[in-house]
């Protein structure tokens, strides 16, 4: 699914992902189909069931498979029972007029102010549209009741990309990923997300529930989550259950900037869990220090794709996650995967060093200032290198990353097997889990670079025909005298590149190679999702083998 | 001023006038520069245009939907997540004829304006009275 995830068998995954609106399952309000809107606006929660299967195209994805028949599912006691979460309406929610204040002179003199209606704004418990924050509250029972044993609420990041020419979402771009990423402040939103998390406490509570809320977001949604928590009472803290946090940066500067004593960055670092990106610019930033000694538990994902966050699959989204054996993204650790380890070091590196070139460029988190100090073309052209410079270095990690994964995978796949034939029990699962996957993301890798290949075969090819048809037309003007150049020119007009090379031909054969390309990415796809079924297979096994057993 | 460098000054005012709502309504969606309407506006007539497809993707989610109802007077749109150049027209309507119905159709468009119909995606399943569909 491009940039979706192709497995909802996370619900953290699935609910960070769904706070944004064009995603399968998504619970922004403003985007609910007329009948659910109807059902939320007279207070009543809409259900979604992450066991469903999604319709992309003619493909059907199943649903999530860790809720109801997967025994892995019971490692995961805050997860939703049978997958299914219902978004809690937020009655609070209103749009309000925005006011401007015009003064206009006076015919007989003086002044009079007006405060006329120019526009409205969103605003609510969970949604300050002037921030740009947006929060959805979920519980695992249709009513917040004494029988509601989970409860979370997942943080939207930033809407799109950045845009000069569109200040829809210069709120989340300049208003807070700006400061944070130069300055490492305080945000806006996470000022309004303080309240929003104590109120959805205190409804908790007052609902007799003694569920904890569990957090989640990607991106910015991240450092709004984990400067939000801070703020709350500390008994508020303590009904907090876990934070679970998808491609953001180390927020620890930013804690202490705040405020926060050693030991409250320790607390809050204990209940939190970031899966990153190796390859991902927003992940790796402030991320420098040993994983060990970052804010949280830090798991670096193995993805599927080796691309950067500008690119399509892009490596800031959710579409190059996989989903383990045991319902858990893919995880690179010191005995599999560690290149990807030291990639994620790598690119934080270069992260902070293309932050400190800025900062001396005179670059800081106040951007008015940083906009219009002296030199303004000299310091742009000055910028405009040192992004040219990041982004050859970036694309030179993931390659180098890219190149050291297909040898770790070629030298390891005849080592796990030998391990798989001595292994037994819970480490045979993940040994033959962890060999599908090797053996997919080599299949991968090996056919991207076969289809870089053939598209590389066929640019040379078109440049050659043309450097040969330009050679025919000077050597046939050169050698002939005798005829005027236009019956030379009329002898040659179908000598011509567009005449000789079938633009249609070459459009297939890409487009074929890119097929077969998806078609082995779905197909590795399958067989990393097919490890989640090894568990229950085995134990089906198990249970078969007592029963024989016991019949004797 | 001379009255030829007037009109001249008015006619390039014109052209210049011209070429930048040209630019700005980005004609790629449908190839026509003499075309002066939105871009939303004709993207949306390209998806009225393959309004059958629409409603074959709807029905192919469940056997049990018969028809499908297209309310193209509730058409949204919105952007992507951080560094995503797509923009997304989220389409809604109801099947069967029955009011009480609802479904959401997501269409990705591209940077460079291209609609990726084969890609739709049915957004929180077919729903009754807000609730799954079986």
């Amino acid at each position: 699914m491009s940039n979706n995830l192709s497995t909802f068998d996370n619900p953290y995954a699935t609910m960070a992902q769904g706070a944004y609106p064009r995603s399968p399952i998504q619970f922004p309000l403003d985007y609910l189909d007329p009948k659910q809107q109807q059902v939320i606006n007279n207070n009543i929660s809409v259900p979604f069931d992450f066991s469903q299967s999604v319709k992309v195209g003619k493909k059907t994805y199943p649903g999530g498979r860790y809720y109801s028949a997967n025994p892995s599912a019971t490692d995961h006691p805050d997860w939703p029972k049978n997958g299914i979460v219902y978004l809690q309406p937020d009655p609070t929610l209103k749009t309000v007029p925005i006011r401007t204040s015009i003064t206009t002179p006076n015919p007989n003199g003086g002044y009079t102010t007006t405060n006329p209606i120019t526009s409205t704004t969103q605003k609510g418990l969970l949604t300050d549209e002037p921030s740009g924050f947006n929060a959805y509250f979920l519980t695992d029972t249709p009513t917040l009741n004494k029988k509601t044993q989970q409860t979370y609420l997942t943080i939207r990041g930033s809407d799109g990309s950045f845009k000069l020419t569109n200040t829809s979402n210069w709120d989340d771009w300049l208003g807070n990923n700006y400061i944070f990423a130069m300055g490492a402040r305080h945000v806006p939103q996470a000022k309004v997300a303080t309240p929003a998390i104590s109120a959805v406490l205190s409804k908790i509570r007052s609902s007799g529930s003694s569920a904890p809320l569990n957090l989640t977001g990607h991106s910015l949604g991240t450092f709004v989550t984990v400067q939000g928590v801070p703020g709350l009472k500390n008994d508020e803290i303590d009904q907090i259950g876990k934070l679970v946090l998808f491609n953001g940066p180390d927020p620890t500067a930013s804690l202490k900037k705040m405020g926060l004593s050693d030991a409250k960055i320790a607390k809050l670092s204990s209940k939190t869990t970031y899966y990153i990106n190796p390859f991902d610019m927003v992940s790796n930033l402030n991320r420098t220090k040993p994983i060990d000694q970052q804010f949280g538990k830090i798991k670096v994902i193995v993805p599927l794709h080796y691309t950067t966050s500008f690119e399509n699959p892009n490596a800031h989204m959710f579409g190059v996650y996989q989903i383990g054996a045991n319902g858990d993204p893919l995880i690179a650790s010191a005995n599999f995967h560690p290149e990807l380890l030291t990639a994620s070091q790598k690119l934080a590196n270069l992260n902070q060093k293309a932050i400190a070139k800025l900062r001396a460029l005179g670059v800081s988190d106040d951007l008015i200032a940083s906009f219009f100090q002296g030199d303004i073309i000299n310091r742009g052209t000055t910028g405009y290198v040192i992004w040219q410079e990041y982004i050859t270095e970036y694309q030179d990690i993931i390659a180098e990353t890219r190149a050291a994964s297909i040898k770790w995978n070629m030298e390891n796949i005849p080592k796990h097997v030998a391990r798989i034939s001595a292994a037994s029990g819970v480490e045979k699962i993940r040994l033959r889990s962890e060999l599908i996957n090797m053996a997919a993301q080599l299949a991968v890798l090996e056919v991207e670079d076969q289809v870089t290949q053939v598209n590389k075969l066929v640019t040379d090819a078109k440049e050659e025909l043309g450097t040969m048809v330009r050679n025919v037309y000077s050597q046939v003007c050169s050698i002939v005298h005798y005829l005027p150049r236009w019956e030379v020119e009329g002898l040659l007009a179908d000598f011509q590149v567009n005449t000789l090379w079938d633009e249609g031909i070459e459009a297939t054969t890409r487009q074929n190679a890119q097929k077969f390309s998806n078609n082995v990415t779905e197909l590795s796809s399958g067989l990393i999702q097919a490890t989640s079924q090894l568990e229950a297979v085995d134990q089906e096994g198990a249970k078969l083998f007592e029963s024989i057993v016991g019949g004797f | 001023m001379k009255k030829r460098t007037k009109i001249m000054v008015v006619v390039i005012s014109l052209a210049l006038i011209g070429g930048g709502i040209m630019l700005n309504n980005n004609y790629k969606t449908n190839g026509n520069i003499f075309d002066f309407t939105s871009r939303e506006d004709r993207q949306l007539a390209y998806l009225k245009e393959h309004e059958q497809e629409i409603v074959d993707f709807v029905k192919s989610v469940n056997p049990k939907v018969e028809s499908v109802q297209i309310d193209w007077n509730d058409v949204r749109r919105s952007d992507g997540m951080a560094f995503e150049t797509s923009e997304f027209v989220h389409l809604y309507g109801e099947f069967n004829h029955n009011h009480e119905t609802s479904w959401h159709v997501q269409i990705e468009i591209k940077e460079d304006g291209y609609i990726d119909l084969e890609n739709m995606i049915l957004v929180n399943g077919l729903r009754i009275g807000g609730n799954y569909f079986e």
